[in-house]
């Protein structure tokens, strides 16, 4: 008789499990995903799902044991469960304490570019009434520090903003006196397409660890159609002015971000491959958003979802494969998603976060001191579309912006754990609910998911990963890695 | 090309009008539905957008059965569930201390 | 003990001096020779004297050794060179493991903890770490963290590492008092075997274990503790080691390390070496796998008790040479391997018992 007792005794009373939150969707023909309130999912049978909630479940099965160590079920003495469960929620909350941190100022709407599909800018140089004052500079700082986060970064946009460098200096500088008392963790990044670049700003910037965010859409003749400037030289000009920007401020504080025309859809290999050459490890497969000039000039649609999905799948692919070879390179969009799957934390990015991400991730001050709730709702009041636009900085205070109806409207009815369809997803643990989209596209804040694109894309692109990391433990292994970089 | 309505009917007392409401919204860019109540049988107009093979219609009409089976066990699943739903949201939001742990 | 001829007379009254030539320094407390040395040594009339076998030979300077007064047992309790020198502060346990080394026994050994606080007192001020082990040393509660705090007295500058199943620490009040001793440098180490709780309750063969360990962890970690992660593999960890690793990535990211460490044939292992024996060579990319895991949650992650032959390459910045310097053996296969400085070897008892079929000169 041994001294030891056999694994039947310590699983014996297995079948009396309680469930835990979870929720279902057919994932494909053959299985269903279930996932619980932090994201952890498993694929499954239908059977097997009526079996876990009808208590049928063999308790011997690797099925059983995950249930368990996945959190879906418990045992009703254990508590571990609930305490890991709660730890992790609260992780993915915590950035609602943190409120915004990102701070756009919109320095200026002029441009040297005249991209068909921009949002948001004037190709007249010289006209100083597209320029912010100092004035709404100085009312827009008293604002920022008045943001209860820990980390402020302070993003310029236009336009071009290097046309207004001075007011740019002017902020920083500002910024910076008035962190000597507000002692912030502060950071500056300037989004530029390089083309006005020069010793004195990279002067600056180095000495103000400034990042610099910046423009690519893939080689030479198809950035050149997507990005048209007089001399038709918007291409070369990046080339040089990443060259000497990396060289000035250091080669990680420049990243790039590409933009999908009609151009682009049968180029994501080209497009990959010039992200490669010019030496960046990941390149974010951006769809063209529904805003500004976009639909204007009918390029949004131009395309469809299912065509820019098909851009999105065969770029990953050729991406997996870059890996497979050895060379490490990610896709920044599956990437934000991945953490999101794969592990506790949240990415924070706006597109992808419940309740919305506007206002309270970010908030953008406007050339014309107008403010508003995200960088895509200042383009869809450019649009005529004003129903984000918060308030004036030179008129109104802290509060009125922050506790405007308009913005706890928005967020309120945005909140996708209480949106019809939304509150009952299986992956809405990694979406979002983006109203400013769905109010561009169907003039309320939630939208109707089952006609929504915003839903489409991303249900397609969280079965893909999905489906892709279940089929090959190789690629489970480097999305492991996206998520936790 | 066949007619673009159909009725279903459903008891009461196996599903509720909610269910079949969740599970009809489901497939609001394909057809709406139309509730009418007779003792305990839940009638259901179901009105296409547009017009449908007989195939395509029995496929659609199999896919919205499947969904109120998937509504109603969503539903059982959310009453179970409550109880530990409302003691995990507690702890999330009353424990302190754990969030400076990364 | 000391090895030194010229230490002060003021130094030498409590101290027992190693003798190995003809010629003794005189005025030390006790001496210590060995089988082979006995005819040479001349020891003069009242010194007290002990003659050790061979094996013993090792024994050095600093080095602290328990002899019964009958002679007739002998343990060393610390050793100056070793990296880590761990105090066993009891045989009493609230798990069975399978693998238990050091097989519980449920009779009152407080006169160990007794021990352990003299021998804090001798331990050179100087030490890097000490590590406390059992059985499982919280069950003597409130004395153990008296003795946690007086060593900390007595070594200001020792790290301390204790291996415990972590479940006592469930009662926040325990945690709390251990948290409050304010350590600059103790880690607890708390094995983890499954993310299945019947499979780990089985293993350590304890209903319910699983649960209070996870709970002592938060609690720890609530408290800003050090913790780490211990996994051994054998038969029945090595099917669920990936889903152990993923969930530690997922609830438990906070914690300091996770050792993946193989087995040794000690104790209860050798009576349960069919149902826990596997072939590291066999799982080898499962090992791999879960330090791929590990690694990507950027936990800091160990592989521990493994011969260099039986890993895969990737493996190697995780590999540590973990099996303490005086167990640190090799097989005969091992004859001519250019690698041997940089592996582990083997226990003693593994050689004896049961290892890879696949270890090769590498």
């Amino acid at each position: 008789m041994s001294k030891f007792k056999g694994l039947e005794s310590y699983a014996a009373e297995d079948s009396a499990y309680e469930l835990l939150p979870f929720k279902f969707d057919r994932f494909n023909d053959e299985s269903y995903i279930i996932t619980n309130i932090v994201g952890e999912y498993l694929l499954i049978e239908h059977e097997d799902l009526e079996a876990l909630v009808h208590r049928k479940l063999d308790v011997t099965s690797r099925l059983y044991c995950q249930l368990r160590s996945k959190h879906f079920i418990r045992l009703p003495k254990e508590k571990s469960p609930i305490e890991l469960l709660a730890l992790k929620l609260r992780t993915k909350l915590s950035r609602l304490s943190q409120f915004t941190n990102l701070h756009i100022f919109v320095v200026t709407l002029r441009c040297d570019h005249s991209c068909p599909y921009c949002q948001v800018s004037r190709q007249s140089e010289d006209k100083s009434s597209f320029d912010m004052t100092r004035d709404m500079a100085d009312k827009s700082l008293d604002f920022v520090f008045r943001s209860p986060s820990p980390a402020i970064k302070i993003e310029f946009q236009g336009g071009e903003p290097l046309l207004n460098f001075e007011l740019i200096k002017y902020i920083v500088e500002s910024a910076e006196s008035r962190n000597r008392v507000a002692a912030r963790d502060l950071a500056f990044v300037i989004a530029t397409t390089l083309s006005l670049i020069n010793d004195e700003i990279l002067d600056f910037c180095k000495l103000h660890k400034i990042q610099i965010s910046t423009s690519l859409d893939g080689p030479e003749a198809l950035h050149n159609s997507n990005r048209p400037k007089p001399n038709k030289d918007s291409h070369q000009r990046f080339v040089a002015g990443l060259e000497k920007a990396r060289a000035r401020l250091g080669y990680d504080q420049i990243s790039a971000l590409m933009t999908t025309t009609e151009l682009s859809l049968d180029k994501v290999k080209e497009i990959i491959d010039e992200y490669l050459r010019l030496g960046f490890k990941g390149v974010f497969l951006r769809p063209l958003s529904p805003y500004g000039f976009a639909i204007k000039t009918k390029r949004f649609m131009a395309y469809n979802t299912e065509r820019w999905l098909q851009f999105y799948k065969s770029g990953l692919d050729y991406i997996i494969e870059l890996n497979r070879n050895g060379v490490e390179f990610s896709e920044y969009y599956s990437s934000l998603i991945l953490k999101k799957i794969l592990s506790a934390q949240e990415s924070g990015y706006v597109d992808l976060m419940s309740p919305a991400g506007i206002g309270i991730a970010a908030i953008v001050f406007n050339y014309d001191g107008k403010v508003y709730a995200s960088d895509e709702s200042r383009m869809l009041a450019e649009m005529g579309d004003r129903t984000f636009e918060l308030g004036n900085i030179l008129s109104d205070s802290y509060e009125d912006i922050i506790l405007s109806d308009k913005l706890l409207d928005a967020l309120e009815e945005s909140f996708t754990l209480s949106a019809p369809m939304c509150s009952e997803c299986a992956f809405e643990p990694y979406c979002g609910s983006e109203p400013v989209y769905h109010h561009a596209i169907h003039k309320d804040f939630l939208g109707r998911k089952p006609e929504s694109e915003f839903c489409k894309k991303n249900m397609s692109i969280f079965k893909h990963l999905i489906s892709l990391m279940e089929s090959s433990s190789d690629t489970k292994k480097l999305f492991l890695g996206w998520a936790n970089r | 090309m066949s007619k673009s309505e159909l009725t279903l009917k459903f008891d009461e007392r196996v599903y509720s009008v909610e269910t079949i409401q969740k599970a009809a919204y489901r497939f609001i860019n394909k057809f709406t539905v139309d509730f009418e109540l007779i003792d305990r049988d839940i009638l259901c107009h179901i009105i296409f957008d547009s017009e449908h093979s007989d195939s395509q219609l029995q496929k659609l009409k199999a896919d919205f059965k499947k969904e109120i089976l998937d509504q109603h066990l969503r539903q059982l699943i959310a009453k179970e569930t409550e109880t530990v739903r409302n003691l995990i949201l507690s702890a999330t939001f009353l424990n302190t201390g754990l969030q400076k742990i990364e | 003990m000391s090895s030194n001829p010229n230490l002060p007379q003021v130094l030498r009254a409590d101290k027992a001096f190693i003798a190995k030539l003809k010629t003794i320094p005189k005025g030390f407390a006790h001496y210590i020779t060995f089988e082979s040395f006995v005819d040479e040594v001349a020891f003069s009339e009242g010194e007290s004297f002990t003659v050790l076998p061979d094996e013993f030979n090792y024994l050095n300077d600093e080095d602290i050794v328990r002899i019964t007064p009958n002679k007739e047992h002998i343990r060393v309790l610390y050793r100056k060179k070793a990296t880590n020198n761990t105090i066993m502060i009891t045989e009493q346990c609230n798990h069975y493991c399978l693998m238990c080394s050091q097989p519980p026994k449920n009779q009152d050994d407080s006169y160990l903890l007794s021990e352990a606080f003299n021998l804090i007192k001798l331990i050179p001020k100087n030490t890097k770490e000490i590590g406390f082990s059992g059985g499982e040393p919280t069950l003597f509660g409130e004395r153990f963290l008296e003795l946690l705090e007086f060593t900390k007295s007595h070594l200001p500058q020792t790290g301390i590492h204790i291996l415990s199943n972590g479940r006592a620490f469930k009662d926040i009040r325990f945690a709390k008092r251990y948290a409050n001793i304010n350590h600059f440098d103790m880690m607890v180490g708390i094995p983890i075997y499954s993310s299945n709780p019947s499979i780990h309750d089985y293993i350590v063969q304890s209903a319910g274990a699983l649960d209070e360990t996870l709970a002592g962890v938060l609690n720890l970690k609530r408290l800003n503790q050090k913790v780490e992660i211990r996994v051994v593999i054998h038969k029945q960890s090595i099917e669920g080691l990936l889903d152990l690793c993923e969930f530690i990535g997922r609830n438990l990211l906070f914690v300091d390390h996770v050792a993946l460490m193989g087995l040794e044939m000690m104790g209860f292992t050798r009576a349960n070496l069919d149902s826990l024996w596997i072939d590291p060579y066999e799982y080898k990319d499962i090992l791999s796998d879960a330090v791929s895991i590990l690694n990507s949650y950027k936990l800091t992650t160990s592989v521990y008790n493994h011969q260099l032959c039986t890993v895969n390459k990737d493996i190697l910045p995780f590999y540590r040479k973990s099996i303490s310097d005086w167990k640190n053996e090799f097989a005969p296969e091992c004859d001519g391997c250019k690698s041997a400085n940089d592996c582990g070897g083997f226990f003693s008892s593994s050689l004896q018992h049961r290892y890879s079929d696949h270890i090769k000169a590498l």
